[in-house]
């Protein structure tokens, strides 16, 4: 990444984006509110890979959609090239559905069966009235193509006849087809074999480095998200509790919860199961001040002052003394948290102001940005103490075009 | 057994009489034999599909084995094959042709081949000795049952109890799989819970009758990172306690690492390699495996950050139109003309407990 300085302004800047979805409980029940997005702001500068990581239900897809405005926002502000898509008209909204492109999950629905590779790739020309003269029409696709490296003879045929991976392909192609500045991408690797998602993950690096396309990549495979990603934002229950440069976030993540993330996506290093043989043991050990076990550390740990944690008390089950903190039970969903910090219940460095309020976000001299009240927690990533390496640690051996 | 021992009480449900006593190494006899099995989908129009070719693997008492595989490799079919699951059932002539043998020691002593066996004594066999769960959580349990009927019916079944009998097995299986309130949450329906509540309640199930034998298809692959690490760990700890044997099917290599004893790598229909974890993660033979390893990012790779990932060109072949030979030659660097194209290779033992489908493994250990 060029280092733009701090006084150019980003191509997207987000500020305090909030999305509530009401329901009625029952037919006569009261309103309920439920919070998908809670004071979300983050940016991206041009060129830039942002990651947003999360588990199921943390609003990472609702940003991705809320960012190209195919989802109305309760309140915020998004700015893309200094003007914000909600108060568009039409033609600069027009603009700006070219200019930002998605990619969406599922490789095998997003793509019309009922039409060719070249019909596909030819409708948001056609959208955009951007069409010219057929031969040049037929350079663009093929130029497109080939940058997700697949061949000008697949222009006749139809989705069915490709496999996942080209599928993918084929989606980026078309999303390639109006030079946009900015491609959200919502978990586009994770439906992919692995073999064909590092293909798919070289492709997203190759687009970025060659037409300098800012990229949202939101992704739950962390390590695939840190590959790619220059920052990274890391989401739960709708906010954002950490954002701040992949290496650092790696290495001294600053919020509990991303780095119960880190530690709880099974690596295949060979360190990690020897000693012990068994899951989490050796895991946690090198890592002391991370567990990915909710109440266990928390019934035997720090207590929380008075504050009731809903129904669910934590310590139903018996602390099985002698045992690992992470070898019993874990509870199976943390109470829903309306005060305080949200990731309190299952955070093993919890104290009683975290009940309070809501963690507001701190920004480190850095630029990284954690929302925990916690300043003097010191967190291990699993890149701690280890170097950049100078050398690649792979050299990519071919450049992979799927066929 | 290295996994770490749990002081916890007797596993509820369990069959009279059958509680495993010391549970044996892995150096005992097999518990599941699994030899030349094959699968081919025949269809009315079209070529044969042939899904699995010949494949051949034991599974000990207390033993983790990884089937690991990328899509269209065989393995669900392999699991589906064992239990019974894949019968031309509707007679429309499109049913697959199981071939091999899969001897299984039964929980009464008696060894069965699972492959030849009729479906009443295979339905006996079937949540008792073996269970399975499945890959998706939110489409595996019937809507319109409680999760407490769920549960009850297998033991109602295998057990011969009445449902208010029940009762108590099924709340303390719902507290061994680590969910709170199981008074509560017997009465509650599937679409109350959340996806890793459903995947507990699915172990649950498969567990009440302590089988002997755990298939576990892609048991996390469907959920959240945290979510899953808590149902590795829970399995891990129920096979500390019961003893069983597991085949656990994924495509994730650190999973792989965390659960397996032993890891069976398929390709294409075809097992390519076998061995204990630590010699197929750390020295496999097999070109295929060497690579598939590699192409997982790890956080080391995020070091070299915006460095290609290293992959496998091309893609998995069309199981209708299977290359000659081996069938990884066309994407195989280290592909020769005559060895690698000519016949399908047998699996050789490269040492007692490694196996290796490739003619030219030696040449590549060198390297």
């Amino acid at each position: 990444m060029t280092e733009s300085p701090l006084t150019e302004s980003p191509l997207l800047d987000v500020r305090n984006l909030t999305k509530t979805y009401t329901r009625r409980k029952g037919l006569f029940g009261k309103k309920e509110t439920f919070i998908a997005l809670d004071d979300v702001s983050f940016s991206v500068r041009a060129g830039e890979v942002l990651g947003i990581v999360g588990e199921s239900g943390s609003g990472k897809s609702t940003a991705g959609r809320a960012i190209v405005n195919i989802l109305k926002r309760t309140s915020g502000d998004i700015r893309f090239e200094g003007a914000d898509p909600a108060t568009m008209d039409k033609p600069a909204l027009r603009a700006f559905r070219r200019r930002v492109q998605m990619i969406f999950q599922d490789p095998y629905a997003s793509l019309n069966p009922r039409m060719t590779v070249e019909q596909l790739l030819r409708t948001p020309l056609t959208i955009h009235n951007l069409t010219a003269t057929p031969e040049e029409d037929r350079k663009k696709l093929v130029t497109a193509l080939d940058l997700v490296g697949l061949p000008e003879t697949l222009l006749g045929r139809y989705p069915h006849e490709f496999s996942g991976g080209q599928r993918q392909r084929l989606n980026i192609a078309r999303a390639l087809m109006l030079n946009p500045a900015l491609v959200v991408a919502d978990e586009a690797v994770s439906a992919l074999d692995v073999s064909v998602q590092a293909q798919v993950v070289n492709l997203f690096m190759d687009l970025r480095e060659r037409l300098g396309i800012a990229i949202v990549f939101i992704a739950h495979d962390l390590p695939v998200v840190g590959v790619i990603s220059d920052r990274i934002a890391v989401m739960y229950r709708g906010r954002i509790v950490e954002l701040g440069e992949t290496l650092a976030l790696f290495t001294r993540p600053r919020h509990p919860y991303t780095a119960m993330l880190l530690n709880a996506a099974p690596a295949p290093d060979s360190t990690a199961i020897s000693a012990s043989g068994g899951i989490s043991g050796s895991r946690c050990t090198s890592h002391p001040g991370i567990s990915i076990s909710g109440d266990s550390t928390f019934t035997g740990g720090t207590p929380i002052g008075s504050t009731p944690m809903g129904s669910h008390a934590p310590g139903n089950h018996a602390p099985h003394t002698g045992a690992p903190a992470t070898e019993q039970p874990p509870e199976d969903e943390p109470a829903d948290v309306t005060t305080g910090c949200a990731f309190r219940p299952r955070c093993p460095h919890a104290i009683a102001a975290c009940a309070v309020e809501k963690p507001p976000v701190r920004t480190l001299p850095d630029g990284h940005m954690t929302a925990c009240l916690r300043d003097d927690l010191v967190i291990d990533g699993p890149l701690a103490g280890k170097s950049p390496a100078p050398e690649p640690c792979y050299r990519e051996r071919n450049t992979s075009h799927g066929t | 057994m290295t996994k770490s021992p749990t002081g916890h009480t007797a596993f509820p449900g369990a069959v009279p009489g059958a509680a495993p006593e010391a549970v044996p190494g892995p150096a005992s006899a097999p518990l599941l034999s699994v030899r030349k099995l094959a699968v081919t989908f025949t269809q009315s129009s079209g070529p044969d599909i042939p899904a699995v070719e010949g494949a051949s693997f034991d599974v000990r008492p207390g033993e983790t084995i990884a089937l690991v595989g990328e899509s269209s490799s065989g393995k669900s079919v392999t699991a589906m094959a064992l239990m019974g699951l894949l019968s031309s059932g509707s007679g429309s002539g499109a049913g697959p042709v199981i071939t091999g043998q899969a001897l299984f020691r039964t929980s009464d002593e008696n060894t069965v081949d699972l492959l030849s066996l009729p479906e009443p004594a295979l339905r006996a066999i079937r949540g008792r000795d073996i269970s399975m769960v499945f890959q998706d959580p939110m489409t595996s349990l019937n809507p319109v049952l409680t999760i407490g009927e769920q549960i009850s019916e297998v033991l109602m079944t295998h057990d011969g109890l009445s449902r208010r009998q029940t009762r108590a097995p099924v709340i303390s299986l719902l507290t061994r799989v680590g969910l709170r309130n199981p008074e509560d949450l017997i009465s509650r329906y599937p679409f109350q819970l959340s996806g890793g509540m459903r995947q507990r309640v699915m172990i649950a199930i498969a567990l009440a009758c302590r089988p002997h034998l755990l298939i576990a298809d892609e048991p996390t692959t469907a959920l959240d990172v945290t979510v899953q690490a808590r149902i590795l760990t829970l399995l891990r700890q129920l096979q500390a306690e019961t003893g069983m044997a597991i085949i656990f099917i994924t495509h994730n290599i650190g999973v792989v690492a965390q659960i397996a004893d032993r890891v069976v790598v398929m390709y294409s229909g075809q097992i390519v390699e076998s061995a204990p974890v630590r010699d197929a993660l750390d020295t496999p033979l097999m070109p295929y495996s060497r690579v598939l390893f590699r192409t997982v990012p790890t956080y080391e790779a995020v070091l070299a950050r915006r460095r290609h990932l290293p992959t496998i060109p091309g893609h998995v072949p069309d199981p209708r139109h299977r290359p000659q030979g081996c069938t990884f030659h066309p994407r195989c660097t280290h592909f020769v003309h005559g060895p690698c194209d000519t016949f399908r290779l047998s699996p050789e033992h490269a040492t007692p407990d490694h196996e290796v489908r490739c003619a030219r493994w030696r040449e590549i250990a060198r390297d």
